[in-house]
Formats: structure tokens, C-alpha cells, sequence
């Protein structure tokens, strides 16, 4: 039943998910409209020389000069120029999660603006001081936007001060320019209305090395922005090593900005706009978006640039106005318009009825009852101690429940057994070696992490966020394996999902999108499966159904299950174990009947409780008997 | 359109200058009563009441503080800006401010009787204020070489020195007419800034000169005065005298990056590249016949 639902939903898939094929046409086409600009553009300028005489090389002097002396120059230019700022934006609005980030809303613009005027005003003799001056002050912008912005997980807030520090950097060159002379105001004035008309050929050397090293960079990191555009929580315990990710995405970015705007001055809008149609066309998948943006940049500062050369020639006019003018309105309309959600068909969910696990992803391998991972002795605090001397182990097979009042330190508990923290003393063993020993990578091929899925700031399908579950068992590099779509889809129908392949994952309702997230930790192929409060938005059909996925996980492929839930009813009917966490200590440790009595839990819960036992099942009953503890 | 809460205090007050505003015009009759004055029509139309013999002069452009230096009146001149540093000794002058932002507060406080500016567009704001504390403003805006001549005649009329101002105007329009005929018209490319390429258009101050000095510029038919320019255009109306501008010595434009830019052009391949003092050729005053015998001079390859 699951492999027919599969198989109908294969074909329906278009642009559910990025294929190799639709990634190669697009850049093939863009590439193509790109080489016939380019030519077209050689033939175009101020002074006529015909294609014909330039293709066949029959050029006067001047005419040689012109073409390649001028027009070429400024050609390339414009090309690496928009390549790098486009990705640039591209990889911010991926890497700060925002739709809005790009080097000039974040002042990286900004910075490397200021740092090329402090070049002109005081290094001029050296003509390497620019472009390192930009990037230093591109970098330190960046650096410092982040800083202020990144705490709280708002992408407004980094919007917000990156206002500022633009501000504050835009009243640093206006001081400076007070400062300047005649001479330096002059040559500091028209290198900030942009310009393409005078790079040399170091300069090109420079940028187009920039554009380079963007490019494989970027490219390589692009299949972990993708986890991180889903938020870096997500990112990490899916094996991305988010720090190291961010730094160098963001170094890439600064490099690319400060090549940009040190070798052609200001040229606005291009690092926003560019992305945004990109996306609107192709999808949210950096794998595409980034390559597609560099091609698309280049296209677009390359018309904005003829047009700059030619529509009052011998008249110029400033390239940065034309790339603000077509920008301007596109971004107003990004603004106000609303992203087409690529909404696919919305079949109707098979209410509660999961899929059968009987897909071919589980590692069934491991014997039940073998230790996975063992916590020893845990402690964990910041300013006061949460957890003290916790023991437990998760065992291959087994379904492990733990109840805790608000703040007894469960998410703690469960973010240690991740490997997000680590314990102050004590240790986390997986099969004997400490956790963090491991790569962020390994322990996501061992350890999947399910938690309230986060917003997400770019229109994902669900079935591209299930993918991203996929990252730590593949190479981190490249397009998806057909192997990779085909468990996916398989976890998709698992977890009763199948249907949203193709829908916005925005679009989801909280029930629907905790389905989803479970879908992307199965797709890692875990031993080991840490929940958080699964429960939490399911309806009661799809609660039961979910659990019984659980349980059939661990029972039939060997998983070590350890949920943290409220619903002690359910912990009741489908925990092997449970474990009773109070103040950061576990309090009570075994089965469902050995621990779930009456005092026990009514001491967890600081409430009155009674326990019976279930009529069908025999597992204990909890009701809640009105009034307080011993009173 | 309503107006938000926060404005209305402020708006209030603008009230309040209103209802001041009389005291001012009254003061203005008081002062023109105490001297001796003549009506004047200034370049914008504007009439205005200068004493006969003013003593008290502030310049607020380096072309009219040299014109009074010129004039002979150097002593009578109180205030300058930071621009004017010809002749020497207005350096010694009391600074207030640019010709962009100068300083109203000191300009007052310094009792003029004739304040004299050149541009009139950026500083509206200035002669308003000035004009309501019946301090005469006199605005001079030659646009060409002729009409230097004729500024610097009127200047004349103004201070009150008309004898001195007729006999420098007489000489220099006898040094331009001695530049002014000359057989060949060699293409000039006046660089104003290389990156990107700035020139001049036609109803520019160079445009003029270059046209008196017996040149044609190659921009010469632009209708912006300082356009942005294509540099293929340069390449193809090949230029035969490539004009920089330089200061104190300083290159403003960098030499080796021209020559390398249109090294096509017969300008660079004769190694006719040439630098001016700026000053010379931007300020409309008298020293402008200089550069003009200067262009002359460059641009004819003497």
C-alpha cells in the first residue's frame, strides 16, 4: 500500500524537490542567455562596430582598442561583479535565514564602502589598499551586524542592525568626506556612484578570483544552507557543523562583497533582488540558488550595464542607478506581494492510519537490548545545577518515556543525549566512546533529534525538508540520490505524510508539520530517536498512530526510542521504560507499573493522583484527584 | 491631512515667528535711513540698497574676493571662506565658512554692509535670512568668459569703484582679443576625473575658454555640464590635446592612467597631455584671462 502511494506520488512530484536535471537546464539556459548578452553587449556601445567585423576580427586600430581595451574590460567586469554580489546575497538570506539580507541592507556594503574611502583618503599611493581595505571593513561590518543581531532568534533584528550600522557607517564616510580635500571628495564621490568603466586588469584578476573561490565555496557548503535555512538547531542535530558552516559562508559572502564593491563601486540591489527571482522560479534549494544567482547577477549588472553605456551615448550614466531602478520595484513587490507557495495537490489525510514500517531504511542488525547510548552520572548546570548524577541507558529496541514537571531539566536531559551539550562531569557514552568525540556527522547517523519544528523563513516543500534528513548519511556535496528521494518519500508515507510532499511546509498546520519533522529524523536512518513532546499538536487519532510508528520502530528495527511527554496515559501504554525526572534527579527508574504508582507520580507532579489499571491493557490508569498534595 | 500631536509645539512656534516677523522689517527701514544708498539690480533681478562707498564686505566665493583684491579694495574686505586663498593676503582674512555652508551667525555678527556671492542656488536660504536683517546681498553669476567682464564691471559700480573696475575690464578684454583668432581648432578632451569619465558640456566655464583659447572640445555639443562620457566616444573622435586639471602640483587625474586609457588617440601618441591650475580655468574672475592665455598656450602646443 505505502510502495503504491510512493509510486503515484513519484510522478506528481515535479518541483517538490530539486533534481539534478531542472538544476542543469536551468543553469544551461541561464549560461546560454548569458554568453548571447554577452556577445550582443561587445557589439553594443557609444561608438557602432558590427558583429560581423568583430567576429571575423577585421577591426581598425581604434576599433580593436575599443572592443578590447573598453568594452571587454567592463563586460567582464560587470559580469564578476554581479556574480559576486548576487551569490553574496544569496548565501546571506540562506545563512541569517532572513529573505530580506543582502550586503547593502546589512551594511557590509557599508563597510567595505568605508574601507575603500579610508584607501583613497590615506593609502592612495598603494593600489592594493582599496580592495584589502574594503574587505577588512566588508568583514568587521558583517561581523559586528552579526554580533548584535544574532541573539534572539529574530531575523528582524539582525535587519535592524544592520540599519544601524549602516547608519553609523554612512555618517562615518560623510565625516570623512568632510575631512577629504578637493581632489580626494571628487574621486571618492563617483567611485560611490559605481563604476565599471575603469577596472584594471589586477583588479579583474582580483574579482574574478573572488568570484571563484564564492563559487566552489559556496557551492560545496550549499546542501548545509539549506539545513541551516531551516533554522540551526535543526541544522546541527541534523550533522551540519554549524559553526564552521556560518564562518566560512560568511567570510565567502564578505570576500565576494568587498571584491564587488572594491573593484566596481556601489551597485545596488543586485545581492537582493537577484536571489528572490531566482527562488521564485526555481525553488528555495541552494544547491540551485547560488550558482543560478551568480549567473543570473552577472546577467542582470551586465544589462544594466549596457544600458548605462548606451541609452545616452556618448553620455553614460551611473550603473548603480539602473540596477536600483529595476531593484527598487521588484523589492517593493517583495515586500507587499506574498510568496507563491509552490502548493501541489492536497490529498486528504488518511486520518491516522501510518504507514507500515516494513521500509527498507532501518538498520535491523543491532540485537534488542543492546546498550546504544549510556548517560553516567551526568551533571549539567549553568549558574544553578538542572540535572545532577543522572544515569540512564538507551537501549536498542526499547521505548523509553520520561515525565517531568515544567523544568525538571527533560529538554536539558535530551539535548545532552544529542550531543547539542555537553556534560560538566560525567559522560555520554555512545557503545563505550564519548559522544563528542564524534563528528556532528556521525552523531546524526546515530542520533536523530525531533523537536517543535521551527518557522521557516523560505517557502520549503515538506518533501525537501525531509530530505535535508538525509544530509549526514550522504557526501554533504552534490544533488540527491535517487536512493536518497526513495527514502524520503518512504519515511513521507510512514508518518502518514505523504501527501504534503509537494506543499509549503509553512502551509502545514502544527499537527501536520510534526509528522514532517519525524518524517526528517527517520530519514537520517537513526539508532537512536530522541523526541520531544511528539505529541504535543497531534489530534488523538494521529497521538496513538504516531506511537504505535514508535513503538513499531523500536520493537521491529531495533531503535532506542526516549520521548519526553506530558501525556502520561501514553507514556503508560507504550513505554517499555519510564523515567521520572524531578529537579534534575531521576527520581524513579523501570517499567510502566513498577514506577507508575500513585506516590510516585503524585509526588513528580506535585498533584494528587490515582492510579488503576486499564480495563483492555492492564497498563496503569492515571486520573487526577482535585486539590494539593498532602493537604 | 491631519497633523500628528507631537508637531503641533513646533508648529506653534513657527506661528509665533510670524507674528515677530515685522519687528524685522521695520529695522531694515532704520538702517537704510542712516547711509547714503543706491538701488542696484543684481544678476538674479534682485534690486537691492548699497551704501554708495561700502566698507564693510564679505565674499562669499574665492572668483569675487579675488575680482575685489583686484579692484583694490582688498582692505575694505572683512570676511572670506575657506576657498579663498588668491591673493595672498586674503588669506589673511577672516574665514566664515565655505561657499557652500557658510556661517550666517558670524556673517552678521561681523555688521556687514555688503555681502557678495556667486552662486545663488545653495544659498537661498542665506539671502533670505540676510535680506530680512536688511543686510544687502549682491549676486553675481557669470556663466561666461564675457560675462566675467561685465561682473567684474558691475562689481565696479557696487563698491563703488567704477574707475578701477572700467580699467580692468578695458585690459583684459584687450588680452582676449589678442588670443581670440587663431587659423587651426585642434579636438580637446578636458578630464575632469577619469574613473568613470567626467568632461565638460557645452555651457560650461571650459567649454568657453577652450572655445576662445581656439580649441573644440570633443564634448563640446553635451547639453549636461558635467556629463558622465563614454570612453569609446574618446577613442573615436580621436582627441588631439588632452587637457587635466592639477593642484599645486598634485595630479588630481593620475597621468599614466590617461595615457594608458586612450593611448590610441594622437594626444597621447604626440605626448600632448597637459595639466592647468584649476583655479584659473574655474573661477570667473579676473585671473581667468590668464588661464585663458595659459589654454591658448597648451592647447597650440606654444
Amino acid at each position: 500500500m505505502a510502495n503504491e502511494a510512493i509510486t503515484k506520488l513519484e510522478t506528481g512530484l515535479n518541483g517538490a524537490y530539486l533534481t539534478k536535471r531542472h538544476a542543469v537546464l536551468v543553469m544551461v539556459v541561464l549560461f546560454a542567455v548569458l554568453m548571447l548578452t554577452f556577445i550582443i553587449s561587445l557589439s553594443l556601445g557609444s561608438e557602432h562596430i558590427s558583429l560581423a567585423n568583430i567576429l571575423s576580427g577585421t577591426l581598425s586600430r581604434e576599433q580593436e582598442v575599443i572592443i578590447f581595451g573598453i568594452r571587454l574590460p567592463r563586460i567582464i567586469l560587470a559580469i564578476g561583479s554581479g556574480a559576486a554580489l548576487a551569490m553574496a546575497g544569496a548565501a546571506f538570506q540562506a545563512l541569517l535565514r532572513n529573505p530580506l539580507a543582502d550586503p547593502y541592507v546589512l551594511g557590509v556594503s557599508s563597510g567595505a564602502a568605508l574601507g575603500a574611502i579610508v584607501g583613497i583618503m590615506f593609502a592612495s599611493q598603494f593600489s592594493f589598499a582599496r580592495p584589502l581595505l574594503s574587505f577588512a571593513g566588508a568583514s568587521a561590518a558583517t561581523f559586528v551586524v552579526y554580533l548584535l543581531g544574532r541573539r534572539g532568534d529574530d531575523p528582524a533584528r539582525l535587519i535592524l542592525a544592520g540599519v544601524v550600522i549602516s547608519t553609523l557607517l554612512g555618517s562615518l564616510m560623510v565625516l570623512l568626506t568632510t575631512l577629504a580635500d578637493d581632489l580626494k571628495l571628487r574621486n571618492i564621490t563617483f567611485w560611490l556612484l559605481g563604476d565599471l568603466s575603469s577596472g584594471s586588469s589586477e583588479f579583474i584578476a582580483f574579482l574574478l578570483f573572488a568570484v571563484a573561490i564564492g563559487v566552489v565555496t559556496l557551492f560545496a557548503n550549499s546542501r548545509a544552507l539549506n539545513l541551516m535555512m531551516t533554522g540551526e538547531r535543526d541544522a546541527f542535530a541534523l550533522g551540519v557543523e554549524t559553526n564552521r558552516v556560518r564562518w566560512i559562508v560568511f567570510i565567502t559572502a564578505s570576500l565576494l562583497t568587498a571584491a564587488a564593491v572594491s573593484t566596481s563601486g556601489a551597485i545596488g540591489y543586485v545581492g537582493l533582488v537577484v536571489p528572490h527571482l531566482v527562488r521564485l522560479a526555481s525553488g528555495t534549494d541552494n544547491r540551485l540558488v547560488i550558482p543560478a544567482s551568480a549567473l543570473a547577477g552577472a546577467l542582470l549588472v551586465l544589462l544594466a550595464d549596457t544600458t548605462a553605456r548606451t541609452a545616452i551615448a556618448p553620455r553614460e550614466l551611473p550603473t548603480g542607478a539602473i540596477t536600483a531602478l529595476i531593484g527598487a520595484p521588484v523589492l517593493v513587490y517583495l515586500l507587499i506581494g506574498k510568496w507563491k507557495g509552490r502548493t501541489g495537490e492536497t490529498g486528504t489525510s488518511r486520518n491516522g492510519d501510518l504507514g507500515a514500517t516494513d521500509f527498507a531504511l532501518m538498520n535491523s542488525s543491532i540485537t534488542a537490548g543492546k546498550i546504544l547510548l549510556n548517560l553516567r552520572d551526568v551533571n549539567f548546570g549553568y549558574s544553578q545545577q538542572i540535572l545532577s548524577h543522572i544515569n540512564l541507558e538507551i537501549k536498542a529496541g526499547e521505548v523509553v518515556a520520561l515525565l517531568g514537571q515544567n523544568g525538571a531539566g527533560k529538554s536539558t536531559l535530551l539535548n545532552l543525549a544529542a550531543g547539542k551539550l555537553t556534560p560538566q562531569s560525567g559522560s555520554v557514552l555512545w557503545q563505550e566512546k564519548n559522544l563528542n568525540e564524534f563528528s556532528r556527522r556521525e552523531i546524526a547517523q546515530k542520533i536523530a533529534l525531533v523537536a517543535q519544528a521551527e518557522e521557516l523563513h523560505f517557502p520549503l516543500t515538506a518533501l525537501e525538508y525531509v530530505l535535508a534528513g538525509r544530509f549526514a548519511q550522504t557526501a554533504g556535496i552534490g544533488f540527491d540520490a535517487s536512493s536518497d528521494i526513495e527514502i524520503s518519500l518512504q519515511t513521507l508515507a510512514a508518518t502518514d505524510s505523504s501527501q504534503f510532499a509537494n506543499r509549503s511546509f509553512n502551509q502545514l498546520s502544527s499537527g501536520e508539520k510534526q509528522r514532517v519533522v519525524l518524517a526528517r529524523a527517520l530519514a537520517q536512518q537513526p539508532q537512536i530517536l530522541l523526541l520531544d513532546e511528539p505529541t504535543a499538536n497531534l489530534d488523538l487519532a494521529h497521538q496513538f498512530s504516531l506511537l504505535e510508528l514508535v513503538k513499531q520502530l523500536a520493537h521491529q528495527h531495533q531503535l532506542g526510542i526516549l520521548f519526553v511527554t506530558h501525556e502520561i496515559n501514553l507514556a503508560a501504554e507504550f513505554a517499555d521504560r519510564v523515567a521520572l525526572l524531578k529537579h534534575g534527579k531521576i527520581i524513579a527508574l523501570g517499567k510502566p507499573d513498577e514506577v507508575m504508582t500513585a506516590d510516585l507520580l503524585s509526588d513528580l507532579f506535585e498533584t494528587k493522583l490515582s492510579v488503576s489499571l486499564h480495563p483492555d491493557t492492564g497498563k496503569p490508569l492515571i486520573s487526577v484527584i482535585t486539590g494539593k498534595i498532602n493537604q | 491631512m491631519r497633523c500628528p500631536i507631537s508637531l503641533r509645539p513646533f508648529l506653534f512656534l513657527v506661528f509665533l515667528g510670524f507674528l515677530l516677523f515685522p519687528s524685522c522689517q521695520s529695522q531694515k527701514n532704520q538702517v537704510s535711513n542712516l547711509v547714503e544708498t543706491q538701488i542696484h539690480i543684481d544678476d538674479l533681478g534682485r534690486r537691492i540698497s548699497v551704501s554708495k562707498s561700502p566698507a564693510r564686505i564679505i565674499s562669499l566665493a574665492p572668483n569675487i574676493t579675488e575680482t575685489l583684491f583686484a579692484l583694490g579694495l582688498g582692505d575694505r574686505v572683512i570676511g572670506v571662506t575657506t576657498y579663498c586663498d588668491f591673493p595672498a593676503e586674503a588669506k589673511t582674512k577672516e574665514k566664515i565658512g565655505d561657499t557652500i555652508k557658510p556661517n550666517l551667525e558670524r556673517i552678521i555678527a561681523l555688521k556687514p554692509d555688503l555681502v557678495l556671492l556667486s552662486t545663488s542656488s545653495q544659498l537661498e536660504k542665506i539671502t533670505h535670512q540676510l535680506d530680512q536683517l536688511a543686510i544687502p546681498v549682491y549676486i553675481t553669476n557669470p556663466r561666461t568668459v564675457t560675462q566675467v567682464i561685465a561682473s567684474i564691471r558691475k562689481l565696479g559700480e557696487v563698491t563703488g569703484t567704477s574707475n578701477r573696475s572700467e580699467e580692468l575690464a578695458a585690459s583684459l578684454q584687450q588680452r582676449i582679443h589678442s588670443i581670440e583668432s587663431t587659423p587651426q581648432h585642434p579636438r580637446v578632451l578636458y578630464v575632469l576625473q577619469l574613473s568613470p569619465l567626467i568632461t565638460a558640456g557645452k555651457n560650461t566655464f571650459i567649454n568657453d575658454l577652450i572655445n576662445l583659447a581656439g580649441g573644440t572640445s570633443i564634448s563640446g555639443e553635451e547639453t549636461t555640464d558635467y556629463p558622465q562620457f563614454s570612453r569609446e566616444t574618446v577613442i573615436a573622435r580621436a582627441p588631439e590635446v588632452i587637457i587635466l586639471p592639477e593642484s599645486h602640483g598634485s595630479e588630481i587625474v593620475d597621468l599614466e592612467a590617461v595615457r594608458n586609457a586612450f593611448s590610441t588617440t594622437p594626444a597621447v601618441k604626440n605626448n600632448r597631455i597637459v595639466t592647468i591650475n584649476p583655479d584659473l580655468i574655474d573661477r570667473p574672475g579676473p585671473r581667468i584671462v590668464e588661464g585663458l592665455a595659459e589654454l591658448e598656450k597648451k592647447i597650440h602646443g606654444k
